[in-house]
């Protein structure tokens, strides 16, 4: 009991959580633009080779993390010419782009960095205790005792509920999300607010990768190391029903089951089957899933490109 | 991909070149043909810049693909499990169901063949072990995917997210299964016993080649004929096609996606039965590297037409042949299989969104 309670476990869900949510405001955008990114995997496992990469070339994760976002925003880039100008079709374009991903950074990996590819020296993403606040009992440990890059991502979920909600860019993108041809015909320039819509996405979903490696796995890159979490970003995404402050809240339960990784084993003993942590986050999706009210309407022209 | 845009006039004379282009990609197969040979170079100078000698390693790509026996063999090996998904693929589409779970339902599919060829099999005679070990898989794979379809009507929960992640939930189940329950005695991989030879899909010709590649063409022939010939076959593609009016026409319509579902399940868990009883004789942790994803892609690149579906798997294995072998004698990753799959993947999806919005322009 005393480790669920703990300031190590908390800390670790609301840093854990990081990536997910990070990565979900991105695709919150994405979907409400009417842009449906299977291809999300393939972002965030591009930015994490990307980060990594960048970590080893500089010497400095920090440039490491802004060579992902670049990667991210250039993917997304891509991505976005085939999906938004070309009307490919955004499921198979998914696959195939994540087919792609995989291959190339693990052809790259062995190409560049033969031996293990590990980035020298994440000081710079290491915890920036907050100056007073996180001497707080208890609080100050969960709270103020993260990565800069941990403050940054919560701080973003405000800016992106402003921008959906306050800004001409966040109307013309829900616009093109639901009822983009009506959208279109008022002169909303949908395809180029989806380009630069999933260009934001592949950005922060890119960078959401690179956090995971950089801060939450030793800066070592493997294959495949985002392992299926884009998929998981997907799934939180719809059933946090495209409101940013639900993401968070699902983030943070995401987090929670990846965290039970580490703590879970004092909590329920040693010989408790490790598989079963690792499936957690994705039974708790599922079950979530089923028994969400899905009253809320989602974006109208989800996955549907725009003919006209 | 649609067949029938072809009937195309030229529309500009600046535009000729691309008119012909679209005209020629209206046909599907130049269209396939198109992006797999722009994809080939690509691959030829990843080989290149990994620091291969392309020459060298075209010939080593042909011998492990058509141009030796063995070669072929492998193509035929790899084909096999790909060409299952793909089918299984098909049954859920045409059925108008966005089934993203083949991944899960084949290592469900796995875990059903070692529990019906080792657990019972190896108390069985002869011919009845590699029954009950299909059986086993097909039944597992079929119940992981009818959970799917149940969720789909019980809570209208979308079964694209719900087998998506229903993925990630077979495979660490079969890591639990592996690590715990099943685990072979005296093994140090996460990988379970050994099942009976008497139950093992048999050898072919004194090959590699095993009696998967007989029961995958039987299951090509079986879904082809399923669609065009039978009355269920027909349900299914009403549905597919237009849910409320089959409603409308009496059909019972969550009867169909139970049973489509089911039935798409039950043969991606031939998938893994094939690898179980064909090629690994165990379950090995992390068997399938993602026969479930280049089997969906193998299914939208083929129109979800079985016979079509059947040379694309071949390809598709051929690819998978030549990346391994290159791995092995040349030393360049076998990761390269993934890109050069995964462009033409891409680049047939523009083309067909391009011949979209073409046939759209058009008629105005």
């Amino acid at each position: 009991m005393e480790a669920i309670l703990g300031v190590f476990f908390w800390s670790s869900v609301i840093g854990l959580a990081t990536p997910l949510l990070l990565a979900s405001l991105g695709e919150t955008l994405a979907q409400r633009a009417g842009l449906f990114t299977i291809g999300i995997e393939g972002f965030m496992l591009g930015g994490a080779f990307a980060g990594v990469a960048g970590s080893i070339l500089t010497g400095n994760a920090a440039l490491g993390l802004l060579l992902a976002l670049v990667t991210g925003a250039g993917l997304g880039a891509v991505y976005a010419l085939l999906v938004v100008y070309a009307r490919a079709d955004q499921i198979v374009v998914g696959i195939g782009f994540n087919l792609v991903v995989l291959g190339l950074t693990s052809l790259l990996r062995r190409m560049w960095f033969p031996g293990s590819m590990t980035a020298p020296d994440t000081s710079a993403l290491a915890k920036w205790p907050i100056p007073g606040l996180s001497e707080i009992p208890w609080l100050g440990g969960v709270l103020f005792n993260h990565s800069p890059v941990v403050y940054l991502t919560y701080l973003i979920v405000p800016v992106v509920a402003w921008v959906l909600w306050r800004s001409r860019y966040g109307l013309e993108l829900r616009a093109a999300g639901d009822g983009a041809l009506a959208a279109s015909a008022q002169g909303v320039p949908v395809l180029r607010v989806r380009f630069a819509t999933m260009m934001i996405n592949g950005a922060l979903a890119a960078t959401a990768g690179a956090i995971l490696v950089l801060v939450y796995s030793g800066g070592v890159f493997v294959d495949n190391i985002t392992g299926g979490r884009g998929y998981l970003v997907l799934a939180l995404t719809m059933f946090a029903r495209w409101l940013p402050w639900r993401v968070l809240v699902g983030a943070i339960v995401f987090g929670a089951a990846d965290a039970l990784q580490y703590v879970g084993q004092t909590i329920v003993g040693a010989d408790f089957p490790p598989a079963l942590f690792l499936m957690a986050p994705y039974l708790l999706a599922l079950i979530v899933w089923l028994f969400m009210s899905n009253k809320v309407p989602g974006p109208r022209d989800i996955g549907v490109p725009l003919l006209r | 991909m649609s067949e029938h845009a072809n009937a195309a006039p030229v529309v500009t004379n600046g535009s000729r070149v691309a008119a012909f282009l679209l005209r020629l990609l209206g046909h599907s197969w130049a269209a396939l043909l198109i992006a797999f040979v722009i994809s080939l170079p690509v691959g030829l100078l990843l080989i290149t810049l990994s620091g291969a000698d392309p020459v060298e390693a075209s010939t080593v790509a042909f011998e492990a693909t058509v141009g030796t026996v063995n070669g072929f063999v492998n193509t035929l090996v790899f084909a096999t499990p790909r060409l299952f998904v793909a089918l299984s693929a098909i049954v859920a589409l045409r059925s108008g169901l966005f089934n993203l779970g083949g991944e899960g339902q084949l290592q469900l599919g796995a875990v059903g063949a070692v529990i019906g060829g080792y657990y019972f099999g190896s108390y069985l005679p002869g011919v009845l072990g590699l029954v009950a070990a299909l059986l086993g898989a097909a039944l597992l794979g079929g119940i992981w995917a009818g959970i799917a379809a149940l969720f789909k009507i019980w809570r209208g929960a979308d079964e694209m997210i719900v087998t998506l992640l229903m993925n990630f939930i077979a495979t660490y189940f079969v890591l639990f299964l592996l690590q715990g329950p099943m685990r072979g005695a005296g093994s140090s991989y996460n990988q379970s016993e050994r099942i009976p030879e008497w139950v093992e899909l048999s050898h072919l010709f004194g090959t590699r080649l095993h009696g998967g590649v007989i029961l995958v063409a039987v299951m090509v022939v079986v879904v082809a004929l399923y669609f065009s010939r039978t009355r269920a076959g027909l349900a299914m593609r009403s549905v597919g096609l237009n849910r409320s009016a089959s409603r409308f026409q009496g059909l019972p319509i969550k009867t169909i996606l139970v049973g489509a579902m089911v039935l798409s399940g039950a043969i991606a868990g031939l998938a893994g039965a094939n690898e179980v009883l064909g090629t690994q004789y165990r379950l090995i942790s992390g068997f399938s590297a993602s026969y479930g994803f280049e089997g969906l892609a193998i299914a939208f690149l083929a129109g979800l037409r079985p016979l079509r579906a059947t040379v694309l798997a071949l390809v598709f294995g051929a690819i998978y042949a030549a990346a391994t072998q290159l791995q092995q004698s040349v030393g360049v990753s076998a990761s390269i299989a993934y890109v050069v799959e995964g462009i033409p993947i891409i680049l047939l999806a523009a083309i067909s969104g391009i011949q979209l919005l073409v046939a759209k322009r058009r008629k105005g």
